[in-house]
């Protein structure tokens, strides 16, 4: 292809009126050529000029400096910064399963204490979510009566709590899970 | 297809991945967001580093471009934003005041000034720049002018401008381009006779 007839492409392009089939292999060319970028540069200020817009010729290496700080700060392209963001949304709502099932799981326990029945160890990591949940809870929920407040906060005072105050959610979901494991 | 739809088919294909289409974005509008920020930021240098950072900002937000607005008024916006903000940082920050100790006893480089748009030298050459096209306008023949009028100033499609001037679509591709042509070689000769090389607007 001669010099014509690729900045005539150029041209066209530029006008967003090039085939796209087009437009892709000229992208490539242009990716490579540095005169070619220049050209597509003084289309848009010819442009800007006929049109009397304020322009302010920026410095040389502006556009470069822009796609260098583009690299430089590890940017994904946006398509894939959005699947990136997807994952996050499937990791968090993994996170809050794993937090319901540790409440559940702690729920269970302190049922099956009650019982006299033997139960495995809930995992700390479980507990202190359950802990942190049973703290939302009762904030929820009526002041709770000074033999319900124990001081070292173990399951047991807790499970003893809610059922003293039998209108929170806790309550509500506790009693879901003890129904559905046979508890008396 | 109209200014606004090009510019959407390049942001279409920056949206599907391609880096590229946004360099063309840049360097499409990167003079005229330096002058938009140089309404707030009168040092070039600083006006020039607050639009890479717009230009950064837009790229970022660009999946969330749907095409509502043309990308240039998106952009504007995103511009000013960040001119705004850029200023309001500065005016907490105690003022500093740099010696550089590279640059010689005769002040910066004069490509550097020339290059600088709010020097004399600077709006001279945006002048003759204005000047210099004007005049590769006037010197066109009918027909490009006419083409190249229709597009750049009415912002109508090939095909709109094809059923203006009675002519098939091809035609009015060549005569664009043909009076693009015209009027870069003036331009060249401009930035190449003594305020820097063409290739230095890139």
């Amino acid at each position: 292809m001669n010099r014509d007839e690729l900045e005539s492409q150029l041209s066209a392009m530029f006008d967003g009126e090039l085939p796209a089939a087009e437009c892709e292999l000229l992208s490539r060319r242009i990716d490579r050529e540095e005169n070619l970028r220049a050209c597509w540069a003084r289309y848009a200020l010819i442009g800007a000029a006929m049109r009397s817009e304020p322009v302010a010729t920026a410095r040389s290496g502006f556009a470069a400096r822009v796609s260098a700080a583009l690299g430089a700060r590890a940017s994904a392209p946006p398509h894939a910064r959005r699947r990136q963001s997807r994952w996050w949304s499937g990791a968090l709502a993994a996170s809050l399963v794993a937090a319901v099932a540790g409440v559940s799981v702690t729920m269970l326990r302190d049922a099956a204490l009650r019982q006299g029945r033997a139960v495995a160890l809930v995992p700390a990591a479980s507990m202190s979510v359950a802990r942190v949940a049973g703290a939302v809870d009762s904030a929820a929920a009526p002041a709770p009566a000074a033999d319900a407040r124990a001081p070292n906060g173990t399951g047991t005072r807790r499970y003893e709590y809610v059922l003293a105050h039998p209108t929170g959610r806790l309550h509500r979901r506790a009693q879901r899970i003890l129904d559905a494991a046979g508890a008396p | 297809m109209g200014p606004d739809a090009s510019d959407l088919s390049l942001v279409r294909r920056v949206q599907r991945g391609e880096r590229g289409a946004y360099d063309l974005l840049v360097l499409k509008y990167q003079h005229k967001v330096v002058k938009l920020v140089m309404r707030y930021l009168r040092d070039p240098a600083d006006a020039e580093d607050v639009a890479q950072e717009a230009f950064i900002k837009a790229y970022r937000a660009l999946p969330q471009f749907r095409g509502d607005s043309a990308f240039y008024t998106w952009l504007y916006r995103i511009a000013i934003n960040t001119a705004k903000n850029a200023l309001a940082a500065r005016e907490r920050q105690p003022v500093s005041y740099e010696f550089d100790t590279q640059q010689g006893e005769d002040g910066p480089d004069m490509i550097s000034r020339l290059k600088d748009p709010e020097t004399p030298e600077g709006l001279a050459l945006t002048e003759e720049i204005r000047e210099t096209v004007n005049a590769a306008i006037v010197a066109l023949p009918e027909d490009l002018r006419t083409a190249i009028v229709l597009r750049e100033l009415e912002g109508l499609s090939y095909e709109e401008i094809a059923v203006s001037m009675d002519c098939p679509v091809g035609t009015v591709r060549s005569r664009i381009f043909r009076a693009r042509e015209a009027i870069d070689r003036r331009l060249r000769e401009v930035f190449d006779g003594g305020l820097g090389r063409a290739e230095e607007l890139v």
